[in-house]
């Protein structure tokens, strides 16, 4: 398996992991009595989910095992993979500061964080159908 | 891999790349905000990342990866497959026009298409989930 693809899956499985404990968090929140601003987690939660490990492990499984694209380059541009897991990731990590602090704190002016976010993410999953399209052929 | 995951896959790549877009907008807008109709995108964005991306991809990989008959017709009956691809695609577009224009009636139009789709798409797969060498082979061992 190559070295991009194991990043891309190890770092799935770590957004699997956070993210089901937020989703016990979130369930537990009421039962429990605790904050109600807890619930601010639920869009992070549901994208740790999505893009995190099922959108990421599909990256990561779809760059080691799709059909070559050429004989030279068999798994198309590799520095754009790369590009492709730090933009998504450095994404991740900046939605997940700023999506909570624009609700509980608005005064702090943290908005930018979702603003560079949002291009991250978009430059990220841009960059995987770029990657990706000319290996998605017939035999 | 045959044509009809080149098919499968290739759109559920053009519905992840709209599907980013329109989160993109959506996240944009909740730390800078750029549109008051900006929230519209919403539903569209759900079903194009639930539907249109993920469940599309899976089944272009599941046509592709699964078990083949030997001979002829070795996927199955493609034809299934192919009207799957088609409804599945204007359900999700039905779907996601109807969540933009908030016409209920048309997203339930969609939805239908969509089950349509997976209905197809489990009777063409149903016999190829199978034992290696078919079930006449698995019951020798």
């Amino acid at each position: 398996m190559p070295t991009l693809s194991r990043w891309f899956i190890k770092i799935g499985m770590l957004y699997f992991v956070v993210g089901l404990t937020m989703g016990a968090v979130l369930l537990a929140q009421p039962v429990m009595g605790w904050s109600p601003s807890l619930q601010v987690l639920r869009p992070v939660y549901l994208h740790f989910l999505f893009i995190g490990w099922v959108t990421q492990v599909i990256m990561g499984v779809g760059y080691w095992m799709f059909p070559k694209y050429t004989k030279e380059q068999p798994r198309g541009r590799e520095w754009l993979g790369w590009a492709v897991l730090i933009l998504l990731n450095v994404g991740m990590i900046l939605r997940t500061i700023g999506e909570p602090a624009v609700v509980l704190a608005p005064q702090a002016g943290l908005g930018w964080t979702l603003a560079v976010a949002s291009l991250f993410l978009l430059l990220a999953g841009w960059g995987f159908i770029l990657n990706t399209w000319g290996r998605i052929k017939e035999r | 891999m045959p044509k009809l995951s080149v098919w499968l896959v290739r759109a559920s790549l053009i519905h992840m790349g709209i599907g980013f877009l329109f989160g993109s907008l959506l996240l944009h807008h909740k730390g800078v905000p750029i549109y008051v109709w900006t929230w519209k995108l919403l539903n569209p964005h759900i079903e194009l990342m639930i539907f249109g991306w993920t469940m599309q991809f899976v089944m272009g990989i599941a046509f592709w990866i699964l078990p083949r008959f030997s001979g002829e017709g070795r996927y199955g009956r493609v034809r299934l497959g192919w009207w799957s691809f088609v409804l599945l695609n204007a359900g999700i577009i039905a779907t996601g026009l109807g969540g933009w224009f908030v016409l209920d009636a048309l997203s339930f139009a969609g939805r239908l298409l969509i089950l349509g789709a997976v209905a197809l798409f489990a009777v063409l797969m149903w016999p190829r989930v199978k034992p290696l060498g078919g079930y006449a082979a698995s019951q020798k061992s």
